[in-house]
């Protein structure tokens, strides 16, 4: 066991030297590519040679020091502090990359939710829409209430990737449709339907964050012009719940933030360090 | 396994993760470890020293393993310390080279197996 870790590092080492001596005398894309791979190994040989510096004890090491004129023991400083901070840069990445993965490929996280009907769902358990909220808005509050003017349907609501929900609907092309999404507050949004009638609203976590449970949705689609609005559309039902990827996700969103800044001050304490 | 407490080995070596790796190689063997970071410093260990073996990188800063490989074989007192080569240069040329100045055996690091070189230098230091 102990000599296969021990070849592996020699054979990275041997791995480094090789590439260091392809880079020399290269120009342009290939040697931006070499010098890519060079660092990737030496972020390998510094995770994989830190039991080394864990390991060793350097005081059993003598060795002759020019500056001394005589022997001592050898001080490993530079070299350990460069391992360790290849260390961290090393996992930085690694979480990063577990960042990006989980955001691209995990889909049961970013996929679409599920629409309920009101009589899926027991009524405690629903955030229903404020209908009074709509009289904040003049024009909509004012606007008639006509048949004339086609119901939007909502079709699906997906959760982004970056967390945000996006309802997609379709209505009357080349309109306004409005849409009320319940929480702790109502939310209005409104968005236009293209030529087909298909619509896009987005709602931004960023903006205020939807609680856990269950969210109503309503539409209605709103004539500006003609101050004129359609009926509602029957009351549909999104639940927003924590799963456990949700949590990784999200602690993995805040170790590859945080590890950034740590990395950093790392990173500037070890180079005075080395001055 | 053959006790082989009052050996010396001079490791010269100036990529500090091998040296570790050699160091941590010959360890559990018990013998003294010196080591030197360039042909230079590691010659004039040799002669303070005068080790029961040496491995030896080719590629050292200030004097290069060929020029300490000479330096060695030129000296009376020390030309019959066992050099084995431990390098990364695997062509045939430089490794005719190190034999032909007298390395008694010479290992390519991709290729090597560190306990296999442990082996040898133990049964350098037994023989």
């Amino acid at each position: 066991m102990k000599y296969a870790w021990l070849n592996l590092v020699l054979q990275i080492t041997n791995r480094i030297y090789q590439r260091k001596q392809r880079v020399v005398g290269q120009e342009g894309i290939s040697a931006t590519g070499n010098v890519f791979v060079l660092i990737f190994l030496e972020m390998v040989l510094a995770v994989v040679s830190l039991p080394l510096y864990l390991n060793l004890k350097p005081e059993r090491i003598t060795a002759f020091l020019e500056e001394k004129g005589g022997y001592g023991k050898i001080v490993f400083d530079y070299n350990l502090r460069r391992v360790l901070t290849l260390t961290g840069v090393t996992i930085v990445l690694t979480i990063w990359i577990i960042k990006l993965l989980l955001i691209l490929l995990v889909p049961s996280v970013f996929g679409t939710l599920k629409l309920y009907s009101i009589s899926e769902l027991r009524p405690p358990d629903l955030l229903t829409v404020d209908t009074n909220l709509i009289n904040a808005e003049t024009e909509i509050q004012t606007a008639r209430i006509t048949t004339d003017l086609p119901v939007p349907e909502l079709k699906e609501v997906k959760k982004s990737k970056g967390k945000d929900y996006v309802f997609y609907g379709v209505g009357q092309p080349n309109s306004t449709v409005v849409l009320l999404l319940s929480d702790l507050q109502t939310a209005v949004y409104t968005g236009e339907t293209d030529k087909n009638g298909n619509w896009q609203i987005n709602h931004l976590q960023s903006d205020f964050k939807l609680n856990e449970g269950n969210h109503s949705v309503l539409t209605f689609t709103f004539d500006r012009e003609n101050k004129t609005r359609s009926e509602f559309s029957s009351e549909q039902y999104f639940k927003v719940k924590t799963t456990v990827l949700d949590i990784v996700t999200r602690n993995v969103d805040v170790l590859a933030n945080w590890s950034v800044v740590v990395i950093i001050l790392v990173g500037v304490f070890l180079t005075f360090l080395t001055i | 396994m053959v006790k082989t407490e009052s050996k010396t080995i001079l490791i010269i070596e100036d990529d500090e993760i091998i040296l570790r790796a050699l160091y941590l190689s010959f360890h559990e063997e018990e013998y003294t470890i010196a080591t030197a970071t360039d042909g230079e410093s590691g010659l004039k260990m040799t002669e303070r020293l005068k080790p029961d073996l040496v491995l030896l990188d080719l590629i050292l800063p200030k004097m290069d393993g060929f020029a300490y490989l000479k330096n060695l074989k030129a000296n009376p007192e020390l030309k019959k310390i066992p050099v084995i080569v431990l390098s990364n240069l695997g062509d045939q040329e430089n490794i005719d080279k190190a034999k032909g100045l007298g390395a008694e055996d010479y290992f390519v690091k991709s290729d090597t197996d560190l306990s296999v070189l442990a082996k040898k230098v133990e049964k350098f230091l037994t023989s």
